[in-house]
């Protein structure tokens, strides 16, 4: 009667035990910070099981034993996957990002998603179909499809990205300074029909803000018009090499604002002077 | 023929400085007699007015001495009684506004402490901060550098 008790309470305590404790995370929480451990443990992952992956090609490659290509076998399938994973990681990782941009507008997301999902869908299918396969041969069939794969497509839509959270960054800060303009004009607006302070000035002062607004935006389109050529051109394997032009249009961007934001405390140190 | 030059200069220049006082007793002389004249002249005019007037003019001019004199003696006191000790005042600080923020404004104008201003600045403020902050490329998003050449080739 006693041991019926017994295992009555502990029955329940498992329930219980599993209805509180056992919470899975759910979909709202995962974010970028979420989805970037992730990549980062893959990654650190990939990296350790590499390093293996060498030891134990150089050990199959000296010795050629039936013992060492096991080991091979062994350590190349877990690396493979781990790289797979790592790419998944990598692009979900991007995707959080590029969602929880702030500059991008729904469509750019949309736009973006579409060529990152069926890349991230690619490699956790080359990952599922890694452990059916057997032989070393096999394993550099298969790392040697998922490399044209990753050459042709996946890199392109990393640097994509890339390019696209920078200039979102800049959008997001250029649609700030364009608030905080509309309400500095409007201010001056104010102070123009009290008629005590000469605020003719500041016109000038508008006519260059505005060109340097101009000016930024068309560096935001040259950076996509880049990234945009490389996908194109055949220069196609200087993938880098277009990022980095494209990111070096963003950072004019990013420039030009900090010259507006210099300009409007100018504005506003004179409005407080006499 | 040098040596007679040489005495003939010599000579000369003993005769110029022999005639230098003789020139300047002539120059005293004339003015002494010349101030002599003048004095003689008043002398003589004076002398020429009868004698009852010079007594008028003598007391005249006795008495607007005496007034002169008084006036002068009491300018003097009058000055030193009404003498004003200057005023040190202490040197002229230009106004400001201290504001919120801890910002000196040296001659502010009535916008330096309008709400609708400082809510601006202090909305560039956040927004110079966050503009300094922004990574545009995100490095540690970068790619992974990753292994493609898988191969067992002996």
């Amino acid at each position: 009667m006693y041991n019926v008790k017994m295992h009555i309470i502990l029955v329940i305590a498992f329930c219980l035990g599993v209805a509180f404790s056992g919470r899975s995370v759910k979909a709202e929480d995962f974010d970028y910070q979420t989805a970037y451990k992730d990549y980062q443990y893959n990654y650190n992952l990939y990296n350790k099981l590499h390093d293996e992956y060498q030891l134990a090609r150089a050990s199959y490659m000296q010795y050629g034993t039936l013992l060492s290509e096991e080991e091979a076998k062994k350590v190349t399938l877990a690396m493979l996957q781990a790289r797979d994973g790592t790419i998944t990681t990598y692009l979900t990782a991007l995707r959080m990002r590029i969602k929880e941009n702030r500059g991008l507008g729904d469509s750019e997301k949309e736009s973006l998603f579409r060529r990152i999902d069926p890349e991230a869908s690619y490699f956790e299918e080359h990952k599922g179909k890694l452990a059916s396969v057997g032989s070393l041969e096999d394993f550099v069939e298969d790392s040697d499809e998922a490399k044209e794969r990753f050459s042709d497509s996946t890199e392109f839509v990393f640097y994509t990205s890339l390019t696209n959270i920078a200039i979102g960054n800049t959008a997001y800060e250029r649609k700030q300074i364009e608030e905080v303009i509309a309400n500095l004009k409007s201010k001056i607006s104010d102070i123009k029909l009290a008629g005590d302070k000469d605020v003719s000035v500041f016109d000038r002062f508008f006519v260059e803000i505005d060109n340097k607004l101009q000016r930024s935006r068309e560096k935001e389109d040259s950076a996509k018009d880049i990234i945009g050529k490389s996908e194109e051109s055949y220069r196609k394997d200087d993938k880098v090499g277009y990022y980095n032009d494209a990111v070096g249009s963003v950072q004019g961007s990013y420039l030009y604002l900090k010259e507006i934001v210099s300009y409007l405390k100018e504005i506003i140190r004179i409005i407080k002077i006499k | 023929m040098n040596g007679n030059n040489i005495n003939q200069q010599t000579n000369n220049q003993q005769i110029v400085k022999d005639n230098i006082p003789l020139a300047s007793q002539t120059v005293k002389s004339k003015v002494i007699n010349g101030l002599r004249s003048v004095v003689n002249k008043l002398k003589d005019a004076w002398l020429k007015i009868p004698e009852r007037l010079r007594k008028i003019l003598r007391i005249v001019g006795i008495v607007f001495a005496v007034l002169l004199l008084l006036i002068i003696i009491l300018s003097t006191v009058l000055k030193l009684k009404n003498k004003v000790p200057v005023e040190i005042k202490p040197t002229p600080v230009a106004s400001f506004e201290p504001l919120p923020s801890g910002e000196v404004i040296i001659n502010p104008s009535r916008y330096a402490t309008d709400s609708g201003v400082l809510k601006i600045e202090e909305d560039l403020r956040n927004l110079e901060k966050e503009l300094d902050n922004l990574q545009v490329n995100e490095t540690n998003l970068l790619p992974p550098r990753l292994d493609f050449d898988i191969n067992f080739d002996k």
